[in-house]
């Protein structure tokens, strides 16, 4: 059984998810605060995705965001949305054997500059490797809070006029 | 994910509700300090005002004002904590049950906190029911 085991370090603003094999891993701490993940598997190579999936990227995006928007008294109670919407996108082949360890250093963001930088004691192969500001994103999000400002504007008439 | 987001938001407002029974569970202790804040800043303002303030009728009414805004704030409190206690322990278990979908990256410090509060609203509900109108007043 070949296992690998990968800890992170590093700027983990974006808050990333990690798939190995198409399988989404589950991270854990360890004691200095460092992310950990460990995978077993038969195979001797692995394919390692690190990616971040924006809640606004989503299918019925407008629908949902109102629903919130409702639901948190208009805004009062939402949690803080991400406005920079930087999407990481990587993608590696790695060797494993019994033992192989991988160090994943997250970069700090940077438009369209490399994410990640690996140190492994086996071969690794990178496809991907990219930071960028998701632009379809960055439009629904300019679109979303001008809807959250005019909802506003119209709750505080709609209030006058009742008083 | 949307399902963790609602759960976020309930959690926001079963937190800021549970301060509000808690606000108004404690209301006759925390009236005490209150009516000192007032006092205080009655003091600053009329030793920044040079005593034209005493030149005036109101200024009886100010030092007595302070009791009478406070009792009322406390009289509001006392009416509506039941209310804000049912909203509290709805959002909290609602947000817990929402928060517990999170399979990889777990909000552990806000479903402790939904615990915590949902913990507290079965206390006060206890004591509500044994308690009985009588206990509110």
């Amino acid at each position: 059984m070949n296992k690998l085991n990968i800890k992170l370090s590093g700027s983990l603003k974006v808050n990333p998810v990690i798939t190995v094999d198409g399988k989404r891993q589950k991270l854990k701490k360890n004691e200095f605060g460092s992310y950990m993940l460990s995978h077993e598997t038969e195979k001797n190579k692995v394919e390692l995705c690190v990616f971040k999936y924006l809640e606004i990227s989503g299918r019925f995006w407008l629908i949902f965001h109102i629903l919130f928007f409702v639901i948190s008294c208009f805004g009062i109670f939402d949690i803080w949305p991400d406005r920079r919407c930087v999407v990481i996108n990587c993608k590696f082949n790695i060797e494993i054997t019994e033992n192989t360890k991988v160090l994943l250093k997250f970069n700090k963001f940077e438009d369209k500059g490399r994410a990640i930088e690996v140190e492994s004691n086996n071969t690794v192969e990178e496809i991907s490797n990219v930071y960028y500001v998701d632009k379809k994103a960055k439009t629904r999000t300019k679109v979303l809070t001008a809807l959250k400002i005019v909802m506003i504007i119209a709750l505080v008439v709609s209030l006058f006029v009742l008083i | 994910m949307h399902v963790i987001h609602i759960g976020k938001i309930l959690s926001n407002i079963s937190i800021v509700a549970m301060l509000f029974v808690l606000i108004s569970f404690l209301s006759i202790t925390v009236s005490a300090p209150a009516l000192i804040c007032y006092y205080v800043l009655l003091c600053f303002s009329v030793v920044l005002s040079f005593g034209t303030v005493l030149l005036t009728d109101t200024f009886a009414n100010l030092w007595t004002g302070g009791v009478n805004a406070i009792s009322k704030f406390s009289e509001i409190l006392q009416v509506i904590w039941p209310y804000a206690l049912a909203i509290t322990a709805i959002c909290a278990i609602s947000s817990l049950i929402c928060l517990c979908f999170e399979k990889y990256n777990k909000s552990k410090g806000r479903i402790a906190f939904s615990i915590t509060i949902i913990a507290i609203t079965i206390i006060m509900l206890i004591l509500f029911v044994i308690g009985g109108k009588a206990w509110i007043n």
